[in-house]
């Protein structure tokens, strides 16, 4: 640890050490709940901030925490009123590792059923994480042999700890979560998890499942927060439907949004911060408080989007933070070629076999019966007047799962796929793809765009943080080819159209590929950078990778490529040398709109 | 024959709610989370007028309150947020709150009754049906049809189809698409607050009376593949589990069935219900 922030740690230590002896226990109970919802506030932005899942109804699960070790503790009579409570350790113990594993595998579900939908996305998230928060507030009012319906359930307290024991206890519980989230999201993991927000797409085509980054983030966010509960549960010794309520969880994405977004600390001190005001407020002025908070919510969200605490914390960040040095050493890996496995240059045969592959919507057949090989260490441009279904074919090869009709077999080497293999399987298996609109992470560096890209879907480790990233030559080629030497720490959003389009054909290639599959890689390129693509290009192919160019541009087409497939009306109409498909008359007539039989 | 009824009247009511939300989600990509803060804003105003005024007056003033609301919140904050789905829905929810609350604060937490303008009933086919709430599935129908007839057939409706499909391509046009969204926007408010009192006769008022009706017509907006059978159909479906979980289990499962009906038909049918997939889906 640097010594900033060890100084820093150090300081903060004491005043948490020193602050309940100042106070009486009324504050130290405050603060203890106060730290608790800083939990819940980070497992929020977890969840949120960083893999960019609005969950809208967090509150369920610190509810579920609590709920388990009020039920757990506590003997219930016919019409829901506590009659006894059972003190027990092993009772606690049970009760919250129930309310634990209840919230995990409940998580797990709903973001299952939530994510993996082709219709995923953040209106789906939000209405049913909504509802589930208001269904559960529902159920909890209406079963009062649960929870004691509206009344709930109270007087359960874990005896025997007096409030300085639980300031101390929270205190250290939040310590360990907030250490544990900064090395996570400073790890290569969280590189992985910000790249997931960002573009979950692009994520998938480098050979990363990132739906199931975004369940596990999601399910881990939701156990936290249950522990967070059911310890609340035991200091108070009270749980009732308001644990569920959508005003507590609106009252979390408040810390979350004010603190500042995917920054941790900040949504740390916004919970402890906004609870503190809020439990004095609240006491006088519930109806005022809950103003307050919405407006907040609206003025964060619509006029700061930063967040209130979001520059500061990360202006301390960066000058605390010098111990993590940006990711912008690129080396060139030792070994020669891709930097991977070598694969066997060129013996002819076909890598990807397609055969009569049909795809359509509705009435409208965008490919109609394409066969196409494409074979290991040739340059193979696919070419056609738009709307041939060029993109199309990229990505009904790229996503398995896609195609209406015909096979398509993958003749790689390492990885055995399925007959419908999702995009990520077929990335990993070594198809590495470029979108026709370049497609980055926005908040990654290209030295960070280019780490995960290297790793080809294998997990990164989720507390190392890797200081140098270690590329292919070639990699480092493209880098400079497209002039992106020298912006290795230039986030991916501040990078003009070129670059963009250079460094995903950088991610593409550092992904160590078999086939590669390029949209229009040259579209935005002058003249001569096209050039030197094109020699990047050949290079790529004379060291045995299927290149595939989808290409607008005949000339630069005829000068690259070995072969030429002319896509037109969702078929193949011609298909050999370049010279052959210059003269085709079906070709010239394609191109020049007259029909073709 | 009562919980056909009761299907009947809560898809007539769900209906009712959630063509305000579809307008606004269909033409500007806003989930509009206030929705539950405008009706409450509609049907409080409806109280206060109501009684002076008469009901309808009260229901069509609520409309002009709710609607210039919804215009100085489309200009002053979703304006600066377009687009930006998750940010509108956080946004609109901060509004909701506020709007809820604030009437809280003036009129109290407890729950008051509205007089219905519509008394008596009548007997058909072996049962009786209460004026009011057959009144209500009349303008949940003619809502509909109206809404269809608007799209299809008049040049306002093909405007709006138009900003629908491709937003650039309709300013290019010559349509001020800016125009188009703020009138939506505000016409989807102005629908809430009027439905808002609508309700109002058949429900406990409290200041977040319509919380619990927002959750089923969010689901079949979800549901529905961004089609107006579609909504209808959701819409219905939604209210005939809600209402028959209530009738055979407990009404505190209900709500939990609607969410997994509807989280289950995305399932199996991920885009939305839309009768015209199933027609083609043999290519």
């Amino acid at each position: 640890m640097s010594r900033p922030v060890a100084a820093a740690v150090a300081a903060m230590a004491v005043v948490v050490v020193v602050t309940p002896f100042l106070s009486g226990t009324y504050y130290q109970q405050l603060l203890a709940q106060a730290f608790l919802y800083a939990i819940v506030a980070v497992s929020l932005d977890f969840v949120w901030g960083y893999a960019g899942v609005p969950d809208l109804g967090h509150a369920l699960w610190f509810g579920i925490g609590a709920l388990s070790v009020g039920h757990t503790t506590t003997v219930l009579s016919d019409v829901g009123l506590v009659t006894e409570v059972h003190g027990s350790a092993g009772r606690y113990l049970a009760g919250v590792v129930i309310g634990v594993v209840t919230a995990t595998v409940l998580a797990a579900i709903v973001a299952r059923l939530c994510l993996s939908s082709r219709r995923s996305n953040d209106f789906y998230i939000v209405v049913v994480t909504l509802a589930l928060a208001t269904a559960a507030v529902t159920v909890y009012d209406q079963t009062p042999g649960l929870g004691g319906g509206e009344n709930g359930l109270f007087g359960f307290n874990l005896p025997g700890v007096s409030s300085l024991g639980w300031y101390y206890i929270t205190a250290a519980m939040l310590a360990v979560t907030v250490a544990v989230a900064l090395v996570v999201v400073r790890s290569d993991f969280g590189l992985l998890m910000r790249a997931v927000r960002d573009n979950a797409p692009r994520a998938r085509y480098l050979g990363y499942n990132d739906v199931n980054v975004k369940i596990w983030v999601f399910t881990a966010g939701a156990a936290v927060t249950a522990l967070a509960g059911a310890v609340f549960a035991m200091m108070t010794g009270v749980a009732n439907d308001g644990q569920f309520s959508f005003t507590l969880a609106t009252a979390m994405l408040v810390w979350v949004a004010v603190g500042g977004r995917a920054t941790i600390v900040g949504p740390m001190i916004g919970a402890i911060v906004m609870s503190l005001a809020g439990a004095k407020l609240n006491e006088q002025f519930p109806a005022q408080w809950t103003i307050i908070e919405g407006a907040l919510l609206i003025a964060v969200v619509v006029f700061i989007p930063g967040g209130l605490l979001g520059p500061l914390v990360r202006l301390t960040g960066r000058l605390l933070a010098r111990r993590h040095p940006p990711r912008g050493r690129l080396l060139a890996a030792a070994s020669a070629g891709t930097g991977g496995p070598a694969p066997d240059p060129g013996d002819g045969g076909p890598v990807i076999r397609i055969r009569d592959l049909v795809f359509g919507y509705g009435s409208l057949r965008v490919l109609d019966g394409v066969t196409l090989d494409v074979v290991a260490g040739e340059l193979l441009c696919v070419v056609g007047p738009n709307g041939a279904g060029k993109s199309t074919l990229t990505s009904v090869i790229t996503d398995g799962r896609l195609r209406s009709r015909g096979t398509i077999e993958f003749l790689l080497p390492d990885r055995r796929l399925g007959d419908r293999p999702a995009p990520h399987e077929i990335a990993r298996a070594g198809v590495g793809r470029k979108f026709q609109i370049p497609s980055v992470f926005a908040s990654l560096s290209v030295a960070e765009a280019l780490l995960l890209a290297d790793r080809r879907g294998a997990l990164p480790s989720p507390w190392r943080r890797s200081a140098a990233v270690e590329v292919a030559p070639s990699v480092i080629d493209i880098v400079r080819i497209a002039g992106l030497d020298g912006r290795a720490d230039t986030p991916s959003s501040d990078l003009s159209h070129g670059l963009r389009q250079g460094l995903e054909v950088a991610m593409a290639v550092a992904a160590r590929p078999r086939v590669i599959i390029l949209d229009e890689p040259t579209a935005g390129l002058t003249a001569h950078e096209r050039h030197d693509i094109g020699q990047v290009l050949e290079h790529l192919r004379d060291i045995g990778i299927a290149v595939v160019l989808i290409e607008h541009d005949l000339d630069f087409v005829i000068r690259v490529s070995d072969r030429v497939a002319v896509l037109h009306g969702g078929r193949v109409i011609e298909d050999g040398p370049p010279e052959t498909v210059r003269e085709s008359d079906a070709v010239r007539s394609a191109y020049l709109g007259t029909a073709v039989r | 024959m009562t919980v056909l009824i009761s299907m009947i009247n809560t898809s007539a009511t769900t209906l009712l709610v959630l063509m305000g939300l579809a307008i606004v989600l269909g033409l500007m990509h806003i989930v509009n989370l206030a929705q539950t803060g405008f009706m409450a804003v509609g049907v409080y105003t409806g109280l206060e007028i109501g009684p002076r005024l008469g009901f309808w007056t009260g229901a069509l003033i609520a409309a002009v309150v709710t609607g210039l609301l919804g215009a100085a919140a489309e200009t002053l904050l979703l304006r600066r947020v377009r687009e930006r789905m998750l940010e509108t829905m956080l946004a609109t929810w901060g509004l909701s709150l506020v709007l809820t609350q604030l009437i809280q604060l003036r009129y109290g937490p407890d729950s008051r009754v509205m007089a219905t303008p519509l008394h008596g009933s009548f007997a058909l086919f072996g049962t009786t049906w209460q004026k009011y709430r057959v009144l209500l599935v009349v303008a949940a129908v003619l809502l509909v049809v109206a809404m269809w007839a608007l799209t299809r057939f008049t040049r306002v409706g093909l405007r709006v189809r138009m900003c629908m499909a491709d937003p650039d391509l309709a300013e290019d046009s010559g349509i001020n698409t800016s125009l188009v969204r703020q009138t939506t926007f505000v016409l989807g408010c102005a629908l809430a607050g009027f439905v808002g009192v609508l309700l109002g006769p058949i429900s406990g008022i409290s200041p977040n009376y319509a919380g619990n009706l927002l959750i089923p017509a969010f689901l079949a907006v979800m549901m529905s593949g961004r089609t107006l059978h579609g909504l209808v159909i959701s819409g219905v479906v939604l209210s005939i589990v809600q209402v028959g979980f209530a009738y055979w289990s407990k009404p505190a499962y209900a709500t939990v069935a609607v969410i997994a009906v509807a989280v289950v038909v995305l399932g199996v049918l991920p885009d939305g219900i839309d009768v015209r997939r199933f027609r083609r889906a043999h290519v």
